[in-house]
C-alpha cells in the first residue's frame, strides 16, 4: 500500500490501527440487538443455540476485545512495550554505573 | 579497672571480626552484579522492535547519556523510513530526558513538548487503543522500573533467602523472604534457587499469584557475562471497548467507552550479554546485547520469537550529564538542521506528484541538496546520520525525476548499509516498497 502522505510524516496511527477502528465500527452496526423471547427458535448449526445467550454490552465488548487477535487493546500494549523498551538499555546501564544499585532487568 | 577494659577490648575485637568476616562469606555465598561509579556514560544503540499484532518491524537508532540520577535518549534516525514506522509519532527527532524531578519529552523536528513532574501517580487502568500509546507515558515504565530496581540495602534479605539460611520463612505462611518495603516497590518476596561463585538464580514474587520474575546471572572469574530473565504474565487493568448498536433498547446508537478488562501482556524471555570495558580508569562491566522473546507463542523449544533486540556500541564517558532544557539540541546543533527542515516542507508537497509540477526553484534546491547530502556522506562515520542522508538524497532524486540514478546508486547503497548491520528483513521490505513507489510515482488522486 503507497501512502499518499510522505514518508517521515506517517509515523502514528499505522494501517493495523486503522483497520481496527474500521472493524470496530463496522462491528458496532452489526452486533446482535439483545435477546427476545421467540417463539420459533432459530436454527442453527452450532450445538447451542445463540439467541439463548444473554447478550450484553459488557460481554459483546469482551468478545471483540478479547477474541480477537488484534484486539484494540493488545495491539496498543504490544505498542506500550516496545516504546518503553526504549528506557531499558539506559536503566540497565544505569543499574551498572550506579553505587549501591544491583544490576536487574527492569520491568516492561 | 584493666580488667574490664580488657574484656571490653577481647568483646570488640569479636565483634570487629565477625563483622568483618560476615562481608566477604555472604560475597563467597552470594553473587551478585552491584554498579560502578564511573559519572556519565554515553552510548550508541539500534533497538529492532517487532510488533507480531501489528504484522511490523521497526528499527530506531539512538544515542543515549546515563547518569546515576538521570537518563536521557535521541532518536536519530528509525526505519522502514519509506512508509510508516510503527510508533506513536514519527521517531526521528524524538528526545527523552528523565531525571529525579522531571519526564520531558520533546519532538524537536515538530516543535512538540510534553513535560511531566516526577514523582508522578501510579499509571492506572490502560485504556490506549488502536495502536496508541502516547510516548511521555513512559514516565510510569520509568518509576516502576526504579521502584523495582534491586540495590545492596536488599542484599541482607537476598542472603537469608540462600537454601538453609532462612530464619523468617519457617514461621510464615508465605514462600521465600520478603524484600525491604520501598516506596512503589510492591510487597516483594524472594527466593534463591541456586548460587555458586559462577552463577546466581533467584526469583521475585509479589501479591499478584502470576507476577513471578525469574533472574539467572552467570560470572567468568568474577565478571558478570549474562543476565537471563524469565518475566511471567503480569496482568495488567485495560480499559475496553463497550459498544451498543442502534436498537430500540439501546437508541443511542454505536459508542465506545471505557471498560474494565484485563490483559496479559507477559511470558518474556530476556537476555542480556554484558563485556567489560574500560571507563576512565574503571573496569565495568556493561551490556552489549539485549534481547526479549515470547516464549508463549511456539515454547523455547521451538524457538521463540524475537520481540526486541537492543545492540549497544561505543561506550564513552561525559564530562557531565545533559541538561533538561538542552533535550533535543542534538539535532537543533546539526549544522545541516535548517536545510532540512526545509527539505521536510519540499518532501511534503512534492511526495508522489508527477515531476513536471515540481517549480523549478524547488527542484533546483533540491538538486543541489541531494548533491550536497552525497558529499557528506562520504564523511560521515554515524550510521544513522548517514542513512538519513541517503534517504534525503534517494527522495531528493525521486522528487526532480532522476528515478533510475535514485535505484541504481543510492537505494543499492542504502540497503547494502541494512543488511551490514542485520537488518535484512528491514532491507527486503524497503525494496518492495521502493518498487511500488517507484511504479505509482506521479499517479495523485
Amino acid at each position: 500500500m503507497i501512502s499518499r502522505f510522505p514518508p517521515w510524516f506517517a509515523g502514528a496511527l499505522t494501517v493495523a490501527g486503522l483497520f481496527i477502528i474500521v472493524n470496530l465500527i463496522v462491528a458496532a452496526f452489526t452486533l446482535p440487538a439483545p435477546p427476545r423471547v421467540e417463539p420459533h427458535p432459530r436454527s442453527t448449526n452450532s450445538a447451542i443455540d445463540p439467541s439463548s445467550i444473554p447478550v450484553t454490552p459488557q460481554g459483546l465488548a469482551g468478545e471483540i476485545d478479547s477474541g480477537s487477535p488484534t484486539g484494540p487493546s493488545l495491539i496498543s500494549l504490544e505498542m506500550r512495550e516496545n516504546v518503553d523498551f526504549l528506557l531499558t538499555p539506559a536503566l540497565i546501564v544505569q543499574g551498572c554505573i550506579t553505587e549501591g544499585s544491583i544490576v536487574t532487568y527492569p520491568e516492561e | 579497672m584493666a580488667q574490664k577494659a580488657f574484656v571490653c577490648g577481647v568483646i570488640a575485637t569479636l565483634a570487629i571480626g565477625l563483622t568483618s568476616a560476615a562481608g566477604p562469606l555472604a560475597a563467597r555465598m552470594l553473587q551478585l552484579p552491584t554498579g560502578k561509579p564511573v559519572g556519565v556514560v554515553a552510548f550508541d544503540c539500534i533497538i529492532q522492535a517487532n510488533a507480531p499484532i501489528a504484522a511490523e518491524k521497526s528499527a530506531f537508532f539512538l544515542t543515549y547519556a546515563v547518569s546515576p540520577e538521570a537518563i536521557a535518549y535521541d532518536i536519530l534516525w528509525a526505519e522502514p523510513c519509506w512508509e510508516t514506522v510503527n510508533f506513536p509519532c514519527p521517531p526521528a527527532g524524538l528526545s527523552v530526558h528523565a531525571g529525579v524531578d522531571t519526564f520531558s519529552a520533546r519532538h524537536t523536528l515538530n516543535n512538540v513538548d510534553w513535560t511531566h513532574s516526577l514523582p508522578t501517580v501510579a499509571r492506572g487502568v490502560f485504556t490506549h487503543t488502536c495502536n496508541n500509546y502516547p510516548v511521555d507515558e513512559s514516565r510510569f515504565a520509568l518509576q516502576e522500573s526504579l521502584a523495582r530496581r534491586l540495590k545492596t540495602e536488599d542484599i541482607p534479605a537476598l542472603e537469608r533467602a540462600l537454601p538453609g539460611m532462612s530464619l523468617a520463612s519457617a514461621s510464615r505462611s508465605t514462600i521465600g523472604e520478603p524484600l525491604p518495603d520501598r516506596p512503589g516497590r510492591p510487597a516483594t518476596n524472594v527466593i534463591i534457587s541456586a548460587h555458586s561463585p559462577d552463577t546466581t538464580q533467584l526469583t521475585l514474587s509479589t501479591e499478584q499469584p502470576s507476577d513471578v520474575r525469574e533472574f539467572g546471572y552467570s560470572f567468568v572469574e568474577g565478571k558478570l557475562t549474562t543476565l537471563l530473565g524469565v518475566l511471567n504474565e503480569t496482568t495488567v487493568p485495560v480499559g475496553g471497548f463497550e459498544i451498543r448498536a442502534a436498537s430500540p433498547e439501546f437508541p443511542q446508537g454505536a459508542i465506545i467507552t471505557q471498560l474494565p478488562a484485563r490483559r496479559h501482556p507477559g511470558g518474556r524471555v530476556v537476555l542480556v550479554t554484558f563485556s567489560p570495558e574500560q571507563l576512565g580508569e574503571v573496569d565495568v562491566d556493561l551490556p552489549n546485547e539485549i534481547t526479549v522473546k515470547e516464549q508463549y507463542r511456539h515454547g523455547l523449544a521451538q524457538g521463540a520469537d524475537l520481540l526486541r533486540r537492543a545492540t549497544i556500541s561505543n561506550y564513552r564517558t561525559l564530562p557531565s550529564m545533559p541538561s533538561p532544557e538542552a533535550i533535543g539540541s542534538v539535532f537543533t546543533t546539526d549544522p545541516l538542521f535548517g536545510r532540512e527542515q526545509e527539505f521536510r516542507k519540499l518532501l511534503a508537497s512534492h511526495w508522489m506528484h508527477p515531476t513536471d509540477t515540481v517549480p523549478e526553484a524547488d527542484a533546483a534546491w533540491l538538486e543541489t541538496f541531494a548533491a550536497d547530502c552525497e558529499r557528506l556522506i562520504a564523511t560521515e562515520s554515524r550510521l544513522p546520520i548517514r542513512l538519513k542522508l541517503r534517504f534525503m538524497s534517494i527522495a531528493s532524486d525521486l522528487i526532480t525525476g532522476h528515478h533510475d540514478r535514485a535505484e541504481t546508486i543510492g537505494f543499492q547503497a542504502y540497503l547494502a548499509e541494512l543488511r551490514g548491520i542485520g537488518l535484512a528483513d528491514i532491507a527486503d521490505r524497503a525494496a518492495v516498497q521502493f518498487a511500488s513507489i517507484r511504479e505509482d510515482w506521479g499517479n495523485i488522486d
